[in-house]
């Protein structure tokens, strides 16, 4: 992948990825720096990445394994994130009137929570969606109708989002 | 009751916003800013493989006791042997030891090792678990008999799990031994055995000749047996020396049984007992299996980091190092004693834990356990994430008495991902060392990176070398 091509695909795939992987873990500042690190990843390891079939799955993986990395990392040593992941920038707030999805969303389970999000929030068709996960297309099925009826559930009752946190296997 | 509705609108609204011209803000970064961040994981990576190159240069230029600094090597194996070693494994009867008829060693062959409660429901008549005593540690060991049969005779079937149980125990006074022995031999006395409609123990115990030490052998029989013509016989050797004590169990199906006194399976295996439960002396040539609290486990990192926690350790109360490449690990086997180090700065992440065992035997095992686990989960399952665990095993010539190398990544998508860890493990002696380095410096570049190897190789020889306290040859 020669630097046009990368710059073109980050800047394609950059802002769909950081939404997705803020609808997964619920903090779009996390989500941004894990995704801006995944990026130079991909760019540090990009011939690994050009033998991949979809890179932007590749890239928002690695940006979801740090962010639940660095989650798991804090939780243990009660320290700030790391320094070197951070960005430069600032993040502008999330759309207000997803808050309140993104909420119902960190309540939900993992598994249920990923199905949900990578089928209808990344548009991957649900065989996709299991090779991603690495379970049987029957088990995404199953995910996606009971965190679709738990969702319904949690939007329609916003009063019991008050309090919680991310979920992490 | 608020009303549901289907949440796959508000989700489906959310996705088309991702692909408007600003739906999470500005980047954070361009393009060619990321590139940069990019380029610079890629030279932290090359420098660190170059610094363990020039380590190499080191090591081979300045002799061994600069590389491992003013201590002199044979201190820590000095403080060991001035300590009296606490009880361990090797207390414990080895199958050498056991006897059946007069003389006729071997009779037993182990069936399992256990430390301190694990050991609990092994030995008969214990009516509580042997901790309700108080003992600071103790021991089980089962074994079954081995008979010798001569050509043309047909094995019999084992009808037992288990024909002879050792435990050992250590208090933190002779005294509070001296009231488990007693307890034991009260709870021996009032025997009761699940499933057993009868049972009868000798009340007179057999007193054992042992110098220093106390011992006496109880014995009994009881029904019903696997074989519904016979019942079990067997024998209970109680022993205290100083602050341990010792429980032998016997036991064999057929009342017919009719050994003489002093040479029965228990009064003959009694001697050993003891023999192994005295604790070693100061002049022992057995290396203490004890890790000294200073060893030097994080001898050759960084004394700070610059983003993340640095050194910590030695200390044993730190998370071992779990080896589970096919998704469950084995049961980490009975060690003497252990301890771990780690090392954390941003995407880099070390871990050292050094382990002893009872015997050079044992720690063989350990290590050929660890490596056959690798061995045949060349492919782990796949993870939650899609990705799959890939693990490639190098045998490392050069450090310890035998070494291995374990370069593992994550592919995704059939691509490799940046995720994975270089491990090296070696074995000296009786003691086994696991180093694991991960995080983006720790991650190899695929199966045949020599450089990843090299460096966790040139990396761990200062501690490899100091693992001479354990090898039987000394330092």
């Amino acid at each position: 992948m020669e630097a046009s091509e990368f710059d073109e695909f980050y800047t394609a795939s950059f802002r769909r990825v950081t939404g997705q992987v803020y609808a997964m873990i619920g903090d779009l500042d996390e989500a941004t720096e894990c995704t801006q690190e995944a990026f130079a990843r991909a760019w540090a390891h990009r011939r690994k990445l050009d033998r991949a079939e979809y890179p932007e799955a590749w890239v928002r993986t690695t940006a979801y394994r740090l962010a639940v990395s660095r989650w798991r990392r804090r939780k243990r040593a009660e320290r700030s994130p790391d320094r070197a992941l951070q960005g430069t920038g600032t993040v502008a707030a999330a759309d207000e009137s997803h808050v309140a999805l993104v909420a119902a969303l960190r309540h939900l389970p993992e598994a249920q929570r990923q199905a949900l999000v990578l089928h209808h929030i990344a548009d991957l068709p649900v065989h996709q969606v299991a090779a991603e996960v690495g379970v049987p297309e029957g088990t995404i099925k199953a995910r996606l109708s009971r965190g679709r009826t738990a969702l319904a559930a949690l939007l329609a009752d916003e009063n019991g989002l008050a309090g919680g946190g991310v979920t992490h296997a | 009751m608020p009303e549901q509705h289907d949440p796959i609108d508000e989700l489906a609204r959310f996705g088309a916003s991702l692909g408007s011209p600003n739906p999470g803000g500005d980047m954070p970064r361009s393009p060619a800013e990321v590139r940069r961040r990019g380029d610079q994981i890629r030279r932290r990576r090359a420098a660190l493989v170059a610094g363990g190159a020039a380590l190499a240069v080191a090591a081979v230029a300045v002799p061994v006791l600069a590389v491992v600094g003013d201590d002199d090597p044979k201190s820590d194996r000095d403080r060991i042997a001035e300590d009296v070693p606490a009880l361990a494994e090797i207390d414990l009867l080895r199958d050498a030891d056991t006897q059946y008829f007069p003389g006729q060693k071997d009779a037993y062959r182990t069936v399992g090792t256990f430390a301190d409660d694990r050991g609990d429901g092994l030995a008969r008549c214990e009516q509580k678990s042997l901790s309700t005593l108080g003992p600071t540690r103790s021991f089980t060991r089962t074994y079954n008999f081995a008979p010798v049969y001569r050509e043309g005779e047909t094995p019999e079937k084992d009808l037992t799990p288990y024909d002879l149980v050792e435990r050992v125990a250590e208090f933190t006074t002779p005294e509070a031994a001296r009231a488990a022995y007693d307890t034991l031999g009260e709870w021996i006395l009032d025997c009761r055995i699940p499933g057993a409609d009868r049972l009868t123990v000798v009340p007179k115990a057999r007193t054992v000749d042992l110098p220093g030490a106390d011992g006496v052998i109880y014995s009994a029989t009881w029904t019903p047996s696997p074989d519904p013509y016979a019942g079990y016989l067997g024998e209970f050797g109680l022993l205290l020396q100083g602050d341990r004590i010792a429980v032998l169990q016997q036991s064999v199906i057929g009342q017919d049984q009719d050994w003489e006194e002093n040479r029965s399976p228990v009064a003959l295996m009694m001697p050993a007992v003891a023999a192994r439960l005295l604790p070693e002396q100061p002049t022992s040539d057995r290396p203490s299996a004890a890790i000294p609290d200073d060893f030097p486990l994080t001898r050759g990192w960084p004394a700070t980091a610059g983003d993340g926690d640095g050194p910590k350790g030695p200390a044993r109360d730190l998370d071992p190092v779990e080896h589970a490449p096919c998704g469950t690990g084995l049961p980490d086997p009975p060690h003497e004693d252990r301890l771990l180090a780690t090392y954390e700065d941003a995407e880099d992440y070390r871990t050292r834990q050094l382990t002893t065992y009872a015997d050079p035997d044992a720690a063989t095992a350990a290590f050929d356990d660890i490596r056959q686990q690798y061995v045949d989960c060349p492919f782990g399952p796949k993870g939650a994430d899609g990705s799959t665990p890939v693990w490639a095993v190098h045998d490392v010539a050069g450090v310890g008495d035998e070494a291995f190398a374990l370069l593992g990544w994550d592919e995704l998508d059939g691509a490799p991902t940046p995720h994975g860890e270089t491990l090296l493990v070696v074995r000296r002696g009786g003691s086994v060392l696991v180093v694991v380095h991960a995080g983006e410096a720790g991650a190899p570049s695929g199966s045949t990176d020599q450089g990843a190897i090299d460096e966790i190789t040139q990396e761990t020889k200062d501690v490899a070398t100091r693992m001479c306290a354990w090898s039987t040859d000394g330092c």
